[in-house]
């Protein structure tokens, strides 16, 4: 069978703006959010061990089989919740807030958390988790058991190959050490198991991610063309013609038998738990006495019998679909579940569209389903003993819903399902679902208005604005067709995905302002206390910034080099296991039942889909700390290369003059051409050192993006003190292409400009933060001001924008910390002063306003 | 100091969406000829360059005191205030400005030509497309610059960007007539139709500005009205019903919205800044419930009246 079309535009229909945005929370939303607030977070054995149960089943057959079994048993031993008043039910297990743990992928880490008692402990103020003696227990013993096929770093091939390709000194380069690349030390450590060994990435080649597809089409629907597909296999011989290169003789054909019956394993394990679902449900609908309540739990019955066994006949139904399968697969997905939406206005329009039609709906129920909907993503907990604070916060799942965009005939996507999602979204205000708008010239200005309304009732920076066209022409350049191209969509920390294969394993993230600590110091880093990088001049000798700035070229180059050895190593030896996850490949059935794997692991004409994708952090950070060392050092010579590499070495401590100099020279976001011009500059040659090299197993350029949300804290982490005014040890700059904190002084628009000078074409993903004090926006006609911010910055080549409202907590850290908030105004008509300029007493007046200017 | 080529600004201020029409860019001019006690923009009203003193950044390290070659500058006890500036001794050499590690001195007012101002009002283009905005000249007062004012605002009107100014009207008619050909809209302040209560407050008649009104309501550009509520100062009745009579009046030869501007504060740091005595210290706010009176009063009137809550 053939990959499924993109998706296109439906045809266009006037959007009733104001009913949809009359359409405000209601009773019972507000007290399923209310209870979801309150409930404590709960560790929950169940999953841990049915899957040692289901994998254990059939022991010697290949792994990807044996994954099925352990997921299928995962969702037939799940218990059930049907909590009152809900309308889409679902639950990962029946805690409100349970955190499944999966003890065979970890199970040292398991066991430390154990020891340490950090299952059951404050996160927090605002986070903590409850876990029985019983649940501690049975994890203990699972991971007892898992233990002993956790493998010895000494052994490990990839730890092998790594050491004797790059030597040893190469794991310098890693997390919790000097960190120039973000990655794991060793790929296993005593930490790990056997899934440890095969996916090193964690969120891993092949994992589960989610699409409507199948759902759309009914499992029953998929099990009938696996089946065909496994009697065609039986009665010619499983030879298969269009094999892609990358797959020859690494996929047999009882690998792909395996797959299949994997997929169909997964598919009736989902249908079984839907029709226990329906059953609860009509016993509940018995019972009840209330005759509103009856009807819902009955209607609910119904939804649960049909999908996702079948096409779902209505919304409801369709939305219950989405809720299961995205459910299963989080469930599959072990400790990190973070699994994307998708282009949810797209996938339920039409099921919405004819109910509307038939008078089944009205829009305001549309909004509260979807805000049920919206509650059900936020129940399930991520827990990852290994790296609790290191790199997430607890419980950021990433179901990034995208919503929008032009298709392949150019027609504008946005349809009435897309007011109904930001809607609901605003209503709930939860931190997640984050939703992204692709936008683009053909958008109604008041469909942007109602989406800038949203963000500003939202206050939490969602939804964010990316920019269609690049999006969808980055694509092209890979040789995608236009009509796939265009069915994109967010996933994951800022990157974003095909609809015909997700991506997002194999990715490194280089931390380039550390490249340029590197140049400052020779090659030296003087945080970790090693010669890491090649010589490349001493700074005291360089007679000018831009001598500086070639030596972090060259560094720059040689980390590029290291990260591209890594991940050619690391990556040839996960070639050799590319069978991975056949829940995935129900997901991809459209090319999984013809290849046997998941476009992620080749399972795709398009190698593209399988290239390495380098993430990079920083160059902001080096333009500040450029432009510093330009202006102190050599343009205004106010302080010599050796007072300021003094400085920089004491951490500012003791060169109190020589930090001001350095914190006040000319700051990237101002639209400045002082430092922008090196700010355009270092961007542009870095896209070419990091895209010089191309992907080792597809041929390829990398797909460059800056990426990992979190990367400014823990990049920032390891760095010392920065010629740009920044102090050892605290954040780089937020975003990708956002402005130093209080760096930005003159504006969004200043801000906007400043990002504008970078090339986003090239890139795969990158953000910029615009915060906006709530003040500004006190009338309906300034809306259109934000809308035209959004509309130039996508105009001018602006990727993604995120416009933040300013929030009491922000005004009162300027209050105690004025350095960082200079940029922070305080507007009103035909007056102009800066928050941090006044009075302390008046700063007070103000914070205490704010609470109720929106 | 002021020419057609040169002038002297204290303030530029993108991305204003208060003073005129969508996304502006704000030139603020330094000089004005009144002296309102309310004023929020303090530093603007003489028209030579004065030093300013961001209390809250300053660390009291004496440096400035000094360095300082007039001997102006003496550091004080007081936790709050931290040092003081003898303006008359000050000649504004701006040592003290560049020593000041902290940035907690500066210099209020610069000069700049009319093509660098223009370099950074152009920055802003594609916003102003979008909007509706462009340039809007604040001050101080416009028109003590005009001839400044008007080659900057002729210079963006060649440029297609629109122009706005926000005037207090005083100004003789020649001066006045310099602006009007190159303003697309006249932001025009009012502040009393009293003339004993505009010179007790403002120190100065009220009859230039009226007639620099007419000037501006017979040209073809758009006028909105500008009126600060000061309580005490211009809320009676009497002041009320006598601006919503000239509303009324200027409607009859074209229409005119009005803006109000509540009083606020917020310029009361300002003072600190230049060392001078904030007399409104103990004013209140206006009430909403005042603020709702004037508005149905100008709503009643069939007149355009928006808001400017702070």
């Amino acid at each position: 069978m053939a990959q499924l079309p993109a998706k296109k535009a439906f045809p266009k229909k006037p959007i009733d703006y104001d009913r949809i945005w009359a359409a405000t929370t209601t009773e019972r939303l507000a007290k399923l959010r209310k209870e979801w607030e309150d409930a404590p977070v709960e560790i929950v054995a169940d999953d841990s061990v049915s899957f040692t149960k289901g994998y254990n089943r059939h022991p010697g057959l290949p792994i990807h089989y044996r994954f099925a079994e352990g997921s299928a048993e995962i969702l037939d031993n799940t218990k059930l919740l049907i909590r009152d008043g809900e309308l889409i039910v679902g639950q990962m297990n029946d805690k409100v807030r349970g955190a499944d743990i999966f003890t065979a992928e970890c199970p040292q880490g398991v066991l430390n958390n154990i020891a340490k008692g950090a299952f059951d402990r404050k996160y927090s103020e605002t986070s903590s988790a409850i876990c029985t003696p019983e649940t501690m227990e049975t994890l203990r013993k699972d991971a007892e058991y898992w233990i002993q096929f956790a493998p010895k770093p000494e052994d490990d091939a990839v730890n092998a190959a790594l050491i004797h390709e790059l030597g040893e000194g190469h794991m310098d380069l890693m997390m919790d050490r000097s960190m120039v690349i973000e990655g794991i030390p060793f790929r296993a450590t005593p930490e790990e198991s056997i899934w440890g060994r095969l996916m090193p990435e964690k969120i891993g080649r092949g994992r589960s991610s989610y699409r409507f597809e199948p759902a759309a089409i009914g499992l029953k629907k998929v099990i009938q063309l696996c089946q065909q597909e496994l009697d065609r296999m039986n009665k010619y011989g499983g030879y298969m013609n269009k094999y892609p290169d990358s797959l020859m003789g690494k996929v047999t054909p009882l690998d792909k038998k395996l797959m299949l019956e994997g997929m169909i394993l997964n598919c009736e394990a989902i249908i079984r738990w839907a029709n226990r679902y329906a059953d609860l449900a009509e016993k509940m609908a018995k019972e009840e006495t209330r005759p509103e309540r009856k009807a819902e739990l009955e209607k609910i019955a119904s939804n649960c019998r049909w999908v996702p066994e079948n096409p779902p006949r209505d919304f409801w139904e369709a939305l219950q679909a989405v809720r299961f399968m995205h459910a299963a697969s989080q469930k599959e997905k072990t400790m990190r579940k973070e699994t994307a939406l998708n282009r949810m206005d797209l996938d339920l329009y039409k099921y919405y569209a004819a109910d509307k039609e038939a008078g089944r709906i009205t829009p305001e129920f549309a909004v509260e389903l979807f805000g049920a909907f919206l509650i059900k993503t936020r129940e399930v907990e991520s827990w990852d003993p290994e790296t609790p604070e290191m790199r997430h916060s607890q419980g950021t799942l990433l179901p990034d819903i995208t919503i929008c965009g032009m298709d392949e005939d150019g027609n504008d996507c946005t349809n009435e399902m897309s007011c109904i999602i930001l809607r609901a979204m605003a209503n709930m205000k939860f931190s997640e679902p984050t939703i992204y708008i692709r936008v683009h010239e053909k958008m109604d200005n008041d469909f942007l208005k109602f989406a800038v309304k949203a963000n500003m009732e939202h206050k939490g920076g969602c939804p964010a604005f990316l920019n269609d066209r690049i999006g969808t022409e980055k694509w092209l350049e890979y040789g995608i067709p236009l009509s796939y191209a265009t069915d994109w969509q967010t996933s994951g920390c800022l990157g974003y995905h095909l609809n015909i294969g997700q991506h997002i394993g194999g990715f490194k993230t280089v931390n380039l302002i550390k490249c340029l600590e590197l140049a400052i110091h020779d090659g030296y880093d003087p945080v970790y206390k090693k010669q890491l990088g090649p010589h490349t001049g001493k700074f005291v000798d360089m007679k000018s910034a831009e001598e500086l700035e070639e030596a972090y070229y060259k560094q720059a180059d040689w980390a590029a080099e290291q990260l591209t050895r890594d991940y050619e190593i690391r990556h040839s030896i996960e070639m050799t296991h590319p069978l991975m996850s056949p829940l995935n490949c129900v997901m991809y059935y459209d090319s999984a039942i013809e290849y046997g794997v998941n476009p992620t692991c080749g399972g795709t004409p398009y190698p593209v889909l399988t290239s390495m994708w380098v993430g990079e952090r920083g160059t902001t950070d080096i333009a500040d700390a450029l432009a510093g060392v330009k202006k102190v050092v050599f343009d205004d010579k106010q302080f010599t290369a050796q007072q300021v590499l003094d400085a920089l070495l004491a951490n500012w401590e003791g060169y109190e003059e020589i930090y001001q100099a350095c914190l006040h020279a000319p700051k990237y976001g101002n639209d400045d051409e002082y430092v922008d011009s090196i700010f355009k500059r270092v961007a542009d040659n870095t896209t070419k050192i990091l895209q010089k090299r191309p992907d080792p197993i597809t041929g390829t350029k990398p797909l460059l993006f800056k990426g990992a949300a979190s990367a400014h804290l823990y990049f920032g982490r390891t760095l010392g003190a920065m010629p740009g005014g920044h102090k050892a040890g605290t954040p780089i700059n937020d975003g990708g292409v956002s402005a130093m904190a209080g760096g930005d002084c003159c504006g969004p628009t200043a801000l906007l400009n400043s990002a504008s000078k970078f090339d986003s074409s090239v890139y795969m993903g990158n953000v910029l933060n615009v915060k906006l004090n709530s003040q500004v926006l006190n009338s309906e006609e300034k809306l259109m001001n934000i809308v035209a911010l959004i509309r130039a910055y996508i105009a001018e080549g602006g990727f993604h924008i995120q416009i933040n409202i300013h929030d009491q907590e922000e005004l009162i850290d300027a209050r105690h910390n004025p350095d960082k908030h200079r940029d922070l105004l305080v507007r009103v008509g035909g007056y102009s002063a800066n928050f941090v300029d006044l009075p302390f007493e008046l700063q007070d007046e103000i914070i205490n306003r704010t609470g109720h200017t929106l | 100091m002021s020419n057609s080529n040169t002038g002297v600004v204290f303030d530029i201020q993108r991305f204003s969406i208060d003073d005129g029409p969508g996304i502006r860019t704000i030139v603020f001019l330094k000089g004005c000829p009144l002296r309102c006690v309310w004023c929020a923009n303090p530093e603007s009203q003489q028209i030579e360059p004065e030093i300013g003193h961001h209390y809250t950044a300053c660390k009291a390290c004496g440096k400035c005191a000094a360095n300082c070659p007039q001997k102006a500058i003496t550091m004080t006890p007081d936790v709050d205030k931290k040092l003081m500036i003898d303006r008359s001794k000050c000649d504004v050499c701006k040592i003290c400005v560049d020593g000041c590690i902290y940035k907690a001195l500066s210099c209020y007012g610069y000069t700049a030509t009319v093509d660098e101002l223009f370099e950074t009002v152009a920055k802003d283009r594609v916003y102003y497309n979008l909007t509706g905005g462009g340039l809007t000249i604040s001050g101080g007062e416009v028109t003590m610059q005009a001839d400044f004012a008007a080659a900057l605002l002729k210079k963006c009107k060649e440029a297609d960007i629109n122009t706005c100014i926000e005037t207090c009207g005083f100004a003789s008619e020649a001066q006045f007539r310099k602006v009007v050909p190159y303003t697309d809209i006249f932001l025009f302040d009012l502040k009393s139709l009293n003339d004993e209560v505009h010179k007790k407050w403002t120190g100065c008649s009220n009859v230039p500005i009226l007639k620099n009104l007419d000037i501006a309501m017979q040209s073809e550009q758009r006028v909105i009205i500008r009126w600060p509520l000061i309580p005490t100062v211009n809320d009676t009745e009497e002041n009320l019903l006598a601006m919503r009579d000239k509303l009324v009046e200027l409607n009859k030869i074209k229409y005119t919205s009005i803006e109000i501007m509540p009083y606020h504060n917020f310029g009361s740091g300002k003072y600190l800044m230049t060392h001078r005595e904030y007399e409104l210290k103990d004013l209140e706010r206006p009430s909403e419930e005042l603020l709702n009176k004037v508005q149905k009063l100008f709503d009643d009137a069939g007149i355009d009246c928006l808001i400017h809550r702070s």
